[in-house]
């Protein structure tokens, strides 16, 4: 599995050599597209190549500080004196003609003096990017609004300046065998669980693959159990919540190109974790925290309890609404498994193009969703509309999870158990629920368990998952992931109190 | 491994769905309130009321009645005539016909506690008239449905678990518990509408008596603490003269004061006092709040108050011995004095439904009446 | 063969779950049913019978753990082999596999049995056995720390059913306990061997001692879980008995669930049938912890692979809780564990304390001299 670094210099040097013989390798290499430039200027009677793709570095850097220092200054140059007097750093000396060309096409600029043992590189790095912009799919209403983007420098950038300690580490992987993309793994060192920054370095490390996607994609690759449809690892695109992961001793992984970081190890619960939590007092945090795992439940059940009911266990409901329940369901001509799933499936449609369309347009989508289609079907008689009402509560409850990756799953759960309720009733829901269960409870992240800290059991953890306390209380970190420094601050300075009237 | 996990649960899923048959609310008559009335020759009447779901028609309940040699049988006989499966599942009242009550309501116990489909939640009630009789009323002035109607009735009339709601569990506890006797809730119609008119006094399983309704609180009061009610007691006029304002009372004055409480707190409590000569000793405490007298009574120092609680325990006394009277010649112990009798027997013997049978009529009760009057609300 | 068993570090557990194993596995289709039994036997007193149980339980599972720490790190199978040599103590070790196995078959046909009565007269036994069996084969099959966590979890879910017992409990008639102390001694015990039927399961321990990491601290949670199983089937018999009349009582057979028929709330009526539901939940960590318990029997005695074993005892028990319909055998079976299970669970460890102390100062003697 381990990537063959690839050590063919020996094989694909090709210098010294004639420069036209130089561009006429590199033209061939670049057939069919007229990106490269190669220029040649006469110096001393020295012929001297300068090359690279116009756009993909900074013109005026080369403009300024390569050429007309190489054009106006009277010395003769060697690619000693390039390196000594051209006023660019992040330079180096290239001899495999290989490493030239994937260098050009991330944007370096090369300095050629005929017949000379190596080639001088500057990197000139001119990445387009788009401007910082505020989060669109975690959307917070108190604190930072700031989202990662699609540029590794900045995002790391970023990150620097809300840890600024010598203590994070920002390591540097390389994945892709074929296309090869720079990724950062995020920690702290003084504070992170050694043993999971070795899984997450050693499973990226790992990789044999030729390239990656995205940072979902890389978080596919490593997942412990990729069978499995919870997402292990907790993304983000905010640099907030990132950042508190990391300083609670959690790893991040950043991936180039990629507007969204992950962290692990994750549990089940902090998928339901917002930051804003902590920004909240703890009473309200806590209350949010709770309203999100009653609307994870309830999304789950809420469908399939109504299909359990009315296929066979009606005589749990109580008679005033059985009364509402049979007259809506009388004018139904499906059985209430289909008619469930007809409606299930009709919500899903308004959401997927929802997210589909431009925004402007998906306003409107919502509106012929909810309004026209909802009111239609039930006139028509094709669904009953109490069940109306419960699949909008399901779809809006589950909306709330301030992970998407995680509201998805749960909407996907909801299926199968709504067939398990049609064919089975209460029984078949409660088998489902106990299959997620044992399911939740085998699954690991990063080889720690999903369900930490509620299984294995601790009792410390608890106010970081389920409930908040007040602040100067929670002055420790989660134990469950063996932090290397469990105290934040002394507790007992925190909670000292001073007499009345001192 | 999880391949094989997955397959199979996708096999399992496929077994199952054809295993169940399904019950959809649609496609059923749910019977909302039963009522049993016995015919000649052995058989048996069922009249209930169900609910059905049809887009076609408007009305959601109908009235269906089967007849049968069991009451299973009776129901099918109904399902039969309609195009609907009844089925009880959501059985809230179960009324049975006085005249089938005399004879005894034993034998249409037995389903309901042994299909475990049926709610023990359901209230059992007595007829006046004959269940189909009762069930059958249409009147204008009923807005619900006579089955809601009826549940509703003994809901409102009623807090806690108290009388009149006598569900299908209290029922089957007072009637096997050896030294009690249950009673029910009694329907009646008046100008065609029913009304909740007397308590349905039972020996065992069999209707023996009536008493009027309002006396529930006694028999609640009987059976646990009570709080919030209303008590209406007519007192006499005599002893409070000298406290009645004489000057704007120049209307001849009636024989009787009477008077409305809110009971605060009530409570009772029964003692054996002599085994051999089976004498109980009950003790009950009131807390009241006047709310009501039809005589302009000042109640201006403590002295009247004493009289008026002294008034009141002797008329609540009294008013329990014409009660006990009254169920020692129905010999129905209504009161449960047999349970505490049983609680005090001796080590070794126990007591027979037979044995207090006999003894019940012999009893005497000492009732000790302890009530205060707390408060006579805004006035003097 | 080896006495002591060597357990890989990472899959050991704390004492602390030792509560909810206890709990978990005593805690089953029992309880649905006891009060009735109990109550045949003690009448209105067999709340004493109950408190007298917990005390021989708690007697016994000491002298258990008594047995236990003669040894380094072994289970029962390891013990027997070790007292009364390689062939009489596999043939013991078989006994205690095939009890775990029978005890399973019950569990799963007294379940069906349940569903079949109050929610569908007519599901084929071999629907519900599959449900079971599958979740049985994921759970044991992701080894002991999933066993635990599903053990620790569902107790934990199931807890919400003792909130709904507000209700009958305000239904109860306190005179029915009266008049007290009326039963007699014979009564009494009697009422204690009707108890054991839904306490079995705690000979567990025998089986899951090795895998214990805080060997000295297994006391405290393994007499705390007795304890909590003995207050739900106190507070069930004592609920029944104030709730339902004596000869009620006696004719009931599932009086703990029929104490929920009468429950309903303005959203949710007939919490009987979410009881039968849920009760799946507390039936899944029962009957895991006995197939993991034959699984490693198994390993222990004969070396077969615990996944080998568990895919053919789950075979085994979709057949046999196929083909076994009638009530009457059900009972019956039930019936031959129960007394059974009384000599095995309760009376064999005083049997075998002597023995180990004795084989131990022998050995002791024998390496003296």
């Amino acid at each position: 599995m381990r990537k063959n670094r690839r050590s063919n210099k020996k094989t694909d040097n090709i210098f010294p050599i004639n420069i036209d013989e130089l561009e006429a390798r590199l033209q061939k290499e670049f057939k069919n597209s007229p990106d490269l430039s190669f220029s040649k200027y006469e110096h001393h009677g020295k012929k001297i190549a300068v090359f690279s793709i116009p756009y993909l570095v900074e013109a005026s850097m080369i403009e300024e500080n390569l050429l007309k220092p190489l054009l106006n200054k009277d010395i003769p140059w060697t690619t000693q004196t390039i390196l000594d007097e051209i006023p660019l750093n992040d330079s180096e000396t290239i001899t495999s003609f290989q490493e030239i060309l994937q260098k050009l096409i991330i944007g370096t600029a090369f300095v050629y003096v005929e017949q000379a043992e190596e080639v001088v590189a500057y990197l000139l790095l001119n990445k387009e990017k788009r401007s910082l912009d505020k989060a669109e799919t975690e959307s917070l209403v108190l604190g930072p609004k700031i989202a990662f983007t699609e540029s590794l420098i900045t995002n790391l950038n970023i990150v620097r300046w809300r840890i600024r300690s010598t203590d994070l580490v920002m390591e540097e992987l390389k994945v892709g065998n074929s296309l090869p993309r720079e990724i950062r793994i995020v920690y702290m060192k003084s504070i992170a669980n050694e043993a999971d920054i070795n899984t997450m370095r050693q499973r990226i490390q790992d990789l044999d693959v030729d390239e990656i996607e995205d940072s979902a994609v890389l978080q596919q690759y490593i997942e412990d159990d990729s069978l499995s449809i919870f997402p292990q690892f907790d993304s983000t695109e905010l640099p907030d919540r990132f950042t508190y992961a990391v300083s609670q001793g959690k790893v991040g992984v950043l991936v180039e190109n990629s507007p969204t970081g992950f962290i692990g190890p994750s549990s089940l619960f902090s998928f339901l974790e917002s930051t804003e939590d902590l920004y909240m007092r703890w009473g309200a945090g806590s209350f949010l925290r709770f309203i999100r795992f009653i609307a994870m439940f309830f999304s789950i059940i809420i469908t399939p309890a109504y299909v359990a009911a009315v296929t066979y266990q009606f005589g749990i409901i109580p008679t005033q609404l059985l009364i509402s329940i049979g007259q809506s369901r009388a004018a139904v001509p499906f059985s209430p498994i289909f008619e469930a799933l007809l409606l299930e499936f009709l919500i899903e449609l308004l959401r997927e193009a929802g997210a589909r369309l431009p925004t402007k347009v998906g306003q409107t989508m919502g509106i012929v969703g909810g309004i026209v289609i909802g009111q239609a079907a039930v006139d028509a008689g094709l669904t009953s509309n109490i069940l109306i009402i419960f699949v909008a509560m399901s779809a809006l409850a589950s909306f709330t999870s301030p992970s998407y990756l995680l509201g998805t799953t749960i909407r996907v759960v909801r299926f199968p158990l709504i067939i398990l309720a049609g064919t089975l009733g209460l029984i078949g829901i409660v088998f489902g629920l106990s299959l997620l269960i044992i399911h939740l409870i085998r699954l690991t992240s990063l080889g720690r368990p999903y369900l930490t800290p509620l299984y294995p059991f601790q009792w410390r953890d608890m106010d970081k998952v389920f409930f908040r306390l007040p602040i100067n209380i929670t002055n420790k970190r989660a134990k469950s992931y063996q932090p290397k420094k469990l105290i934040r601050f002394s507790g007992k300075e925190a909670s000292k109190k001073r007499d009345i009237d001192e | 491994m999880k391949y094989k996990q997955i397959i199979c649960l996708v096999m399992l899923s496929i077994l199952l769905v054809s295993c169940i048959p399904t019950r959809d609310i649609e496609k059923l008559g749910v019977i909302n309130t039963g009522g049993v009335d016995k015919l000649d020759n052995d058989l048996i009447e069922v009249t209930s009321e169900i609910f059905h779901f049809a887009s076609q028609s408007n009305d959601l309940t109908r009235i269906v009645s089967g007849k049968g040699k069991t009451i299973k049988d009776s129901v099918e006989n109904a399902s039969s005539k309609s195009n609907f499966t009844l089925t009880a599942e959501k059985i809230q009242l179960e009324i049975y016909g006085k005249e089938t009550a005399k004879k005894g309501i034993l034998r249409y116990i037995d389903t309901l506690d042994r299909d475990a489909s049926l709610p023990d939640s359901m209230y059992l009630a007595i007829s006046d008239t004959s269940a189909k009789e009762l069930l059958s009323t249409d009147s204008e002035d009923i807005s619900l449905d006579i089955g809601q109607f009826l549940h509703g009735l003994i809901e409102e009339n009623s807090t806690d678990h108290l009388f009149p709601r006598i569900n299908f569990q209290d029922f089957q506890s007072s009637f096997y518990d050896i030294g009690k006797d249950p009673y029910l809730p009694l329907f009646e119609i008046e100008d065609g509408i029913p009304i909740l008119a007397a308590i349905a006094i039972m020996q065992d399983d069999r209707y023996v008596g009536r008493i009027p309704i309002k006396d529930k609180l006694y028999f609640n009061l009987m059976k646990e603490n009570i709080k919030d009610m209303t008590m209406e007691l007519g007192l006499p006029t005599k002893p409070f003269e000298k406290y009645i304002e004489k000057e704007e009372n120049i209307s001849k004055r009636e024989e009787t004061l009477h008077t409305s409480y809110n009971i605060l707190k009530g409570s009772s409590k029964t003692k054996l006092i002599d085994q051999e000569n089976l004498v109980f000793e009950t003790d009950i405490k009131l807390r009241l709040n006047l709310i009501e007298m039809t005589e302009e009574v000042l109640i201006k120092n403590e002295a009247v108050i004493k009289l008026l609680e002294k008034e009141v325990n002797k008329a609540v006394k009294t008013h329990y011995e014409e009660l006990l009277a009254q169920l020692q010649e129905w010999n129905a112990d209504a009161f449960e004095y047999g349970s505490v009798y049983r609680s005090h027997k001796d080590k070794g013997h126990q007591l027979t439904r037979n044995e207090w049978r006999e003894m019940f009529p012999e009893i005497t009760v000492n009732f000790n009446v302890d009530a205060k009057v707390v408060s006579h609300g805004a006035a003097d | 063969m080896n006495i002591n068993v060597t357990i890989n570090k990472s899959l050991k557990i704390p004492a602390f779950y030792l509560f909810f194993i206890i709990h978990g596995i005593q805690t089953g289709v029992g309880i649905m049913g006891v009060p009735r039994y109990i109550f045949s036997k003690a009448h209105q007193d067999s709340w004493i019978s109950i408190l007298l149980a917990l005390i021989f339980m708690i007697i016994v599972a000491y002298i258990m753990l008594l047995i236990l720490k003669q040894y380094e790190n072994a289970d029962i199978f390891n013990i027997q082999v070790d007292i009364f040599g390689s062939w009489i103590g596999k043939l013991f070790g078989t006994v205690y596999i095939l009890f775990f196995a029978a005890t399973l078959i019950s569990v799963i046909l007294t379940y069906i049995q349940v569903i079949q009565i109050f929610l569908y007269p007519t599901i084929p036994s071999f629907v519900v056995t599959g449900l079971l069996i599958f979740l049985v084969i994921y759970i044991v099959s992701g080894g002991i720390k999933t066993l635990v966590g599903v053990t620790f979890i569902f107790v934990i879910l199931s807890q919400w059913i003792l909130i709904l017992a507000y209700d009958p409990i305000s239904r109860m008639d306190w005179a029915h306990f009266l008049p007290m102390f009326q039963a007699s001694i014979p009564d009494l015990l009697q009422g204690v061997k009707a108890t054991t039927y839904s306490v079995t399961g705690f000979e567990i321990l025998f089986v899951i001692y090795p895998f214990i990491s805080n060997k000295e601290k297994a006391k405290l949670p393994v007499i705390l879980g007795l304890c909590y199983t003995t207050f739900l089937i106190l507070s069930t018999t004592a609920i029944s008995i104030g709730y339902f009349s004596a000869r009620d009582l006696g004719d009931i057979e599932w009086s703990t669930i029929t104490l929920f028929k009468n429950v309903s709330y303005t959203f949710v009526e007939r919490l009987d049938y979410l009881l039968i539901a849920e009760w799946m939940m507390i039936i899944i960590p029962n009957i895991a912890i006995y197939m993991w318990a034959i699984t490693i029997g198994m390993k222990r005695l004969y070396k077969i692979p615990q996944r080998i074993t568990l895919y053919t005892t789950s075979f085994i028990v979709l057949i046999v809780a196929t083909v076994i319909k009638s009530d009457i055998y059900i009972n019956k079976l039930t019936d031959t564990l129960s007394s059974v299970g009384f000599w095995l669970i309760f009376i064999y460890p005083f049997v075998l304390l002597p023995l180990v102390i004795l084989k131990k100062k022998w050995r002791k003697r024998k390496g003296s001299v």
